[in-house]
Parts: C-alpha cells; structure tokens; sequence
C-alpha cells in the first residue's frame, strides 16, 4: 500500500507554503474537498482527472489497458490524502506525485505476478511510428528510451525512482521535486544522480538502444 | 544574465521549449557528454508525446469521475473522503518514531563519517604512495642515465673515480640496495630483465594486481602497465581490474599516452574510483587539447562539488573561459 509520507522538518517555510496557496487555484477547492463537501469533491476529480489519467498513462505506457483502472485508483488515493496535504507544492503538483507512486505500484505488482501486463507498454504501434512528426526512427529511440527508464523505475529504491519519474516523466524541475516531495534540493540532485548512475549502467546492456543515442537526433 | 540551471532543470525546460540559446548550448554539450542524459531527454520527449490526448478521452475522463465518485459514495455517503477506510492516509511520525528516527539518523551519519575519514586517509596514502613512486622513478632514471654516461666514457687506467656513487651501476642490474650508504643517493629501485620473467606466471587477479601496484611503486612504470594490462584480460570481471584501469590510465598519462589514457578511463564502469575516472578522462583529455575537457569538468563539478578535484577543476574552467 502506497503512504504518502510527509516530513515536517523538511523545511518549507510557512511563506512559501501562503505563497503556493495563494498562486494555486485549486487550493480552496481542495480545503473544502477535504473537508467532505462534494461539489468541490467533483468540482476537483473535473479538474484534476484528465491529468491524473495522463500521467498514469506515461507510467504505464501508451496502450496499457489498465491506465483507466489505475488513475482512478490515484484519484482516490489523492482525495484520501488531502486532509494531511498542506499546501507545500500546487495541488496538481500533489496530483502528479500520487499518480506516479500509484502507477509505480501497480507496474510493480504487475512485474511480480507476472501477468504480463507489462507487455502493454511494450508494443509500439507501427502506424503510431509513421504518424509522428519526429520521424519513425526518432520515435522508435524515444520509445527504446521511455522503456528503458520505465524499466529502470521498477528497480530503483522508491525515494530515488520517485524523484526520476517526477522529473522525466511529470516533467518536473529541481525545485518543483523538492517542493512536491517534501525534501531538500541538495537530496532531490543526489537521488537523480544515483538514479542516472543506474541508468548509465542499464544503457551499457543494451548496445542497440546505446547506438541508437549516439545517433543524430 | 543568464541562468546557471543544471542539467536536470536544462532537460526539462527544453521539453517546454523554454531555453535561451546559450542554455540550448550547454544542453546540446551535456547531452553529448552523457548518453544517460541524452536517455533522459529522448525518454522524456516520448512521455510528453504520450501524455497527449488520445480520441476518446474525453470519455475516458467523465468514466473516471463518475466512477471514482461512485466509489465514494458506495462506502459510506456521509464521510469525507479522508474517513475513507480503504484509502491510505498520510502518516504523520508519533513520539517515538521520531526518537527512533533521531537515533537511526545519528547513527546513518556515524557511519557516513567513519567512512568518508576513511576514504579521506586511503586517498591521502594513496597520494603519498604515487609521490613517492614518482620520486623513485625519477632517481632510478637519473642512476640509469649516470650509468649509460659512464659506460660511454673510455675507462683511464689512473683517472680519479667518477662522482656518481659507486653502487649505481651494479644496482640498477641486481642489487636492491644501495652501497654507497649516501642518503643524497639512495640506491636505485630494481628494475630490469630480473622482475620480468613474473609477467609469464599463472598468478590470481590479487596477485597480479599487488605485483603491479609493487611495480609501480617501485617505478617500474612499462612493468606495472603490462601487469594492469595483463589482470584486465585475464580477469576482466575482477574488482582488480576495474581499479586497474584507473591506476593504468594514470600511468599511461604519465607515459605520455593520453588517447589509451583516455580509453581505460572511459572503460571504468561504476565504483569507488568514479570520481577518479572522471579527473583522468578531464587530464587525457586536455592533453589531447579536445575541446570534450570543458564538458567532463563541468560534470566533475556537478557530480562531485565537493571532492578535492572540484577546485582544480575550477580553475581549469576558467582557464578555459578565457
């Protein structure tokens, strides 16, 4: 089970917290939603479901059947979670960062029951290849790579692989990581850079997608 | 003024289209240094493209909502979601737990320490080991090169005895000592066809690695390469190897052989002489005068801010700069 943990001693000043409040237009519809009141819970599941599911769907792959059941799994984790949220990241940011976990879990689970859920995520439509801007062979790299670091999540210790599917999947800066997980900067780069050693070492058993790198973009 | 964002936050905003053109300048070099970064970037230019709406979201989206509302109310229509049994809460740490978390912490940084003083004294014996390598090296030359003079030079029946100590010349063929007793010329190191025949024993990888780390200190450099060469293809998956390459890559600098430096540098997989590794790539690489030095150093000071190469790495970058 998937525990949002927050530490107090993080050191997120009360201003930065009013300041993000402030900015973040969903905060008071989050304050009444978790406080029961269920136009603002439906009010925030509008708001935040069509980025919960494209988060999701980056974790688990573009074609995984089970994105749908897994967002709204996050959803729920999300609403459930709210009382203890205080407004240290936008709560989109908040979004964002319980989708992964959950997604992480559930690709987790799946890899060890080996249901081969996994395989999903795996294929790459042909069509959707030709139909990219960037050329099939570009997309075919960016798809090897995407892969790769889905892989990778599943084996990396959850602090660390939290803070790499923030960043490369939830496109999230240095600062955005340690505000929406709590922890200091200087941790969030020493959990990337462990992260990117893991994945240098991954890179080198795979020669294929290593060339393919060096390639021109 | 620019911003001096790092790589990571580089990565990112280039995906939102938001960098400056020296920011796209200094990525573009990141990426070139480091195929995990160019990994990263393409990864995430594929997650982009797949967090794009799909036909039919927007269903998928009302399902979602209805469905997760249905949830709610199906466990109990009163409560907040918070009351929600099924669903994880956040923790927050009671008394105790934060008495085991100061413990557990304390002793994290215990060890933390006892380790860096550790690594700290091995780097610093490490560096007086090569100090005084170097310095035998240097003074068995000088004895191997007094010796070649005075066997060029035709011997007079009643010239007065060379100045050069008398043990040199026997000494840098056999005797390990030195004769003379004069501590301004300590005897010459053993070098020589009489280590050599060693090269051809069946030996294991911590044999052979302590057999080049002596000839090495000993400042027999062609011997202690040929060794480190010998343990990385015989035992190519021994930790020994791995730390060989770093120890040969130095030696090859020395040598004067920056490209096969470069190589075994660049050949040195992750561990504890990383930081190591990348030092030497920077060294090689500035011998080579290839303008890859100035990537290396930035992510020698990136990844190490700091270790002790951090400031010398500094000062190369502005050197550079310049």
């Amino acid at each position: 089970m998937i525990r949002l943990i927050y530490n107090r001693d993080a050191g997120v000043s009360e201003r930065e917290r009013d300041r993000a409040r402030h900015s973040d237009e969903l905060a008071d519809i989050a304050h009444a939603a978790a406080a029961g009141d269920r136009a603002a819970i439906h009010a925030l599941l509008v708001a935040l479901a069509p980025h919960l599911l494209r988060t999701v769907r980056s974790m688990l792959g573009r074609n995984n059947p089970d994105a749908e059941d897994v967002a709204q799994e996050a959803a729920l984790v999300v609403l459930g979670a709210l009382p203890s949220f205080r407004g240290e990241s936008t709560v989109q940011r908040f979004a964002t960062r319980t989708a992964v976990l959950v997604a992480m879990n559930a690709r987790r689970k799946r890899a060890a029951s080996k249901r081969g859920g996994d395989q999903a995520a795996l294929s790459t439509d042909p069509d959707e290849l030709v139909a990219q801007p960037d050329g099939p062979e570009e997309r075919l790299v960016q798809a090897q790579a995407a892969e790769a670091v889905r892989a990778l999540l599943l084996t990396l210790p959850s602090a660390q692989a939290e803070a790499l599917a923030l960043h490369c999947v939830g496109g999230c800066t240095l600062a955005e990581i340690a505000s929406a997980t709590n922890a200091p900067i200087q941790t969030v780069k020493s959990r990337l850079r462990l992260a990117r050693q893991a994945l240098r070492l991954r890179l080198e058993g795979k020669p294929a997608l290593l060339e393919l790198l060096e390639g021109e973009p | 003024m620019s911003r001096q964002l790092p790589a990571e936050d580089l990565l990112v905003l280039a995906r939102k289209r938001q960098l400056s053109e020296e920011e796209e300048r200094r990525l573009a070099i990141a990426r070139q240094s480091s195929r995990e970064l160019e990994c990263l970037y393409r990864a995430g230019l594929a997650f982009d493209a797949e967090a794009g709406l799909q036909a039919g979201d927007e269903a998928r989206v009302s399902r979602l909502v209805e469905r997760t509302l249905q949830r709610i109310e199906q466990s109990d229509p009163r409560a907040p979601p918070a009351a929600h049994g099924a669903l994880p809460k956040a923790s927050r740490p009671s008394g105790a737990a934060l008495v085991a978390r100061y413990f557990a912490v304390s002793l994290g940084v215990g060890i933390f320490l006892c380790v860096t003083l550790a690594s700290a004294w091995e780097f610093v014996e490490k560096r007086a080991a090569r100090q005084r390598a170097e310095q035998q090296a240097q003074q068995a030359q000088m004895a191997r090169t007094a010796a070649r003079h005075r066997l060029q030079k035709p011997a007079a029946p009643n010239a007065a005895p060379p100045p050069l100590p008398p043990a040199a010349p026997a000494a840098t063929q056999s005797a390990p000592t030195g004769a003379s007793g004069d501590p301004a010329h300590p005897a010459p190191v053993p070098v020589g066809p009489a280590r050599k025949p060693t090269v051809d024993e069946p030996l294991t990888s911590s044999e052979l690695f302590a057999r080049a780390n002596q000839a090495r200190r000993d400042g027999d450099i062609e011997q202690a390469i040929t060794l480190y060469e010998r343990l990385e293809q015989t035992y190519p998956n021994s930790v020994e190897a791995e730390d060989a390459k770093i120890l040969r890559g130095n030696l090859l600098l020395m040598q004067r052989s920056p490209r096969a430096a470069l190589r075994e540098f660049e050949g040195y997989r992750l561990g504890a002489l990383s930081l190591e590794a990348v030092w030497g790539r920077a060294q090689a690489l500035r011998k080579l005068e290839s303008p890859e030095e100035r990537a290396v150093l930035l992510e020698l000071v990136r990844d190490y801010p700091h270790s002790p190469y951090a400031e010398a790495a500094k000062k190369r970058l502005r050197e550079l700069a310049r």
